[in-house]
């Protein structure tokens, strides 16, 4: 059964069932209020005419002050010609009949009276025919107003467990969609929403299965390029391998004259194998669905070890990477990938720095809307970059100037990898440039703690910051 | 001339290294499938295996687990770039170190140089050290065996010549940088955690020390320390 027919079927019983039962209880307890008050009713007639027959008008207007005073019943003993025996006027609407005093307005426009009126009429002993008219309000749970509130309670209580029902039968498996869905975004592929299909053939069981024919569909996608990358990747290395082996015997066997030759062609073998190295890891960053397992990572000690290794290389240029701790700050991720992130940063900063000049890596914590992170800025003193460039140089391949590109070293893919790793880790990464001259790079990364993220987010989800 | 075997199914490469490490005084037979390369190395008489965990059929794995059931022949392996559980899982198997490919074929010389250096008892001829007794652990180098409460120890090299540091430093803290050193022949480098495999497998076949925990603690951020019994 459709979806829109179960709910339009079970509104419309809930409804019903609410009227239903406020017009029965309501009529129930009425009848009841009702019996009782009748026999009320003829208890007091027969007082009334006997205080009339027996004390006169006095001992009648006497009982029904009484009667006022302990049950604010106001009675009125009318005789054969619907006079008031008291020989009062009689008011023209207990003459006529009327079911309420007129400028009394009821409940509900007058189909719930505000008082109770009743007339009762009996003959007496000596023949003589009264008619009694009493006018009461409404009294305790037995009153109208009282009926009224019990019955929207009851209406409301019904009507809402037939809701409450409805309402769990339809979010109950879009509850699970929606856990299901979230499980894929984090990378569980194998996850699905199917469950026990105590419904057939609703919308909602359409798109359950839907929903898991397109995450079977995901999941083999996703494995056959991991695949595909891993075949990729064994293809060429076996060949660079050959090469590196062949090479050495060349070096082995070969005299001076050759060395020059030999030397670019290690130098290009290298490069072939870090540039495939590079891309093997950006392919895998992009395609990586389940995040990356994090441990918690002291930023402090890897940007000194980067900074040492760095140094080492700059000194060749004169040149020195200076790290500047100022905070203590701890990650969870990978150790490995952050490393790569920053190494390849500063690596770029060493390369580019002006000869002489210095390198700095200063690391400290911020607390941007209330979520701290740990921030690195590499700073140099080289050309900088174009300002119509700064987001690019985060692309693959991206260079500035081609041919200089090539000179100073690099195959363009360090900062493509470290900006895939800081997003895999929940930070961003941007370049801007000094006023002193040179090129910042700040990379921005959530701390460890409770304000952490408990999975780490792959790249594709990440859109928060854009360059 | 020493006796190598190398395993992998790329022929053209083992070709090229076997000529490489002729004048490096290695004389190289290469085998190129996995299960013929384990029935040469149980049977043949080399001194080292060089093993390709990428092999078709029966894989490096296998290969490496078949041959620890039956020998401890060192064994170099060479794996994936990059693929940090191709190391993980091959050192917690048994094998001795790894080279990952594309490799320096000097790298290679060099490594296994240092595995060999490493089960071939003393070599330094200044006469063999000591045993040495700690608790109920005792570690005698002139027979390379170790003795747990009597009972012989099945150690590999590495493990042994672990124990053998720990065990001369017991009660100090011995750094890592140290142990990859001496034990691994090689420059520590933050991301390779061989000798933490090498330390967690030697744990495991200490068992519990008489006081109910590891033989071994940790330090971290620094290293380990084989516990004196108090």
């Amino acid at each position: 059964m459709k979806i829109f027919t179960k709910i339009f079927i079970s509104f419309w019983i809930a409804q019903a069932l609410f009227f239903v039962l406020v017009v029965l209880v309501t009529w129930v307890i009425r009848q009841q209020a009702e019996a009782g008050t009748e026999a009320a009713q003829s208890k007091i007639l027969n007082e009334a005419v006997l205080a009339y027959e027996q004390g006169g008008a006095d001992a009648l207007h006497k009982y029904f002050e009484s009667l006022r005073e302990s049950q604010h019943i106001r009675g009125v003993l009318l005789n054969e010609e619907g006079e008031d025996v008291n020989g009062r006027q009689t008011p023209e609407w207990i003459r006529r009949g009327d079911r309420q005093p007129p400028g009394v307005p009821g409940d509900f426009w007058g189909a719930i009276p505000r008082f109770i009126v009743l007339r009762q009429s009996m003959t007496s002993a000596g023949g003589h025919r009264y008619t009694l008219v009493t006018i009461q309000p409404p009294s305790g749970p037995f009153g109208p107003r009282a009926m009224t509130w019990r019955g929207i309670l009851i209406g409301i209580i019904s009507s809402g467990l037939v809701c409450y029902l409805l309402a769990g039968y339809l979010t109950g498996p879009v509850v699970r969609l929606r856990s299901a869905t979230q499980k894929l975004a984090a990378g569980d592929l194998s996850a699905r929403a199917g469950g026990s299909t105590s419904r057939q053939g609703d919308e909602i069981a359409q798109l359950v299965r839907d929903f898991d024919t397109m995450a079977e569909r995901l999941e083999k996608l996703v494995k056959a390029q991991a695949r595909l990358l891993n075949d990729i990747s064994h293809e060429l290395r076996s060949p660079l391998a050959r090469i590196n082996v062949a090479l050495a015997l060349a070096r082995q066997r070969s005299g001076p004259e050759a060395e020059a030759f030999l030397d670019r062609m290690d130098l290009e073998s290298n490069r072939l194998n870090e540039l495939v190295e590079r891309l093997l890891t950006i392919a895998r960053l992009d395609a990586s669905v389940d995040g990356v397992q994090k441990q918690p990572v002291d930023l402090a000690d890897l940007i000194r070890e980067i900074a040492e290794d760095a140094d080492f290389e700059a000194q060749g240029r004169g040149c020195h990477v200076v790290a500047v701790i100022q905070d203590a700050c701890s990650v969870n991720g990978s150790p490995a990938l952050l490393h790569s992130a920053i190494e390849n940063v500063v690596r770029n900063a060493v390369r580019y720095t002006a000869e002489g000049s210095d390198v700095e890596v200063r690391l400290e914590q911020a607390n941007r809307e209330f979520q701290p992170e740990a921030v690195v800025r590499v700073s140099d003193f080289g050309p900088g970059v174009p300002d119509d460039s700064l987001d690019k140089i985060f692309l693959p391949f991206y260079r500035i100037d081609d041919a200089r590109g090539r000179q100073t070293g690099g195959v363009g893919l360090g900062l493509a990898i470290t900006e895939r790793a800081v997003e895999l880790h929940g930070g961003t990464v941007r370049a801007s440039n000094r006023k002193e001259g040179g090129l910042i790079v700040e990379m921005r990364l959530p701390l460890a703690g409770p304000h952490t993220m408990t999975t780490v987010k792959p790249p594709e989800a990440v859109n928060l910051t854009s360059h | 001339m020493d006796r190598i075997l190398v395993i992998d199914d790329d022929v053209e490469l083992c070709g090229l290294v076997s000529e490489y490490l002729a004048p490096e005084g290695f004389q190289v037979e290469a085998v190129h499938d996995g299960r013929v390369g384990l029935d040469r190395a149980l049977n043949g008489n080399y001194l080292l295996v060089v093993l390709d965990v990428m092999l078709p059929g029966m894989n490096g794995f296998d290969v490496l687990r078949n041959m620890r059931d039956k020998s401890r022949i060192p064994v170099l392996l060479l794996t994936a770039r990059g693929e940090d559980v191709d190391r993980i899982v091959g050192l917690e198997i048994g094998a001795d170190d790894y080279l990952p490919k594309p490799f320096n074929p000097r790298e290679l010389v060099a490594r296994i140089r240092a595995v060999l250096r490493r089960t071939t008892a003393g070599g330094n001829g200044d006469g063999v050290p000591e045993a040495v007794k700690i608790g109920d652990v005792e570690l005698d180098p002139a027979t390379r065996t170790v003795r747990q409460n009597g009972k012989a120890l099945d150690l590999t090299s590495v493990e042994f010549n672990l124990l053998e540091v720990l065990l001369r430093e017991a009660g100090r803290v011995v750094t890592r940088e140290r142990l990859v050193d001496s034990v691994l022949s090689r420059k520590f480098s933050p991301f390779d955690r061989s000798i933490d495999m090498h330390v967690s497998k030697l744990r495991k076949k200490l068992g519990d020390s008489d006081a109910g925990d590891d033989h071994i603690k940790t330090v971290r951020g620094v290293g380990y320390i084989f516990a004196r019994p108090r």
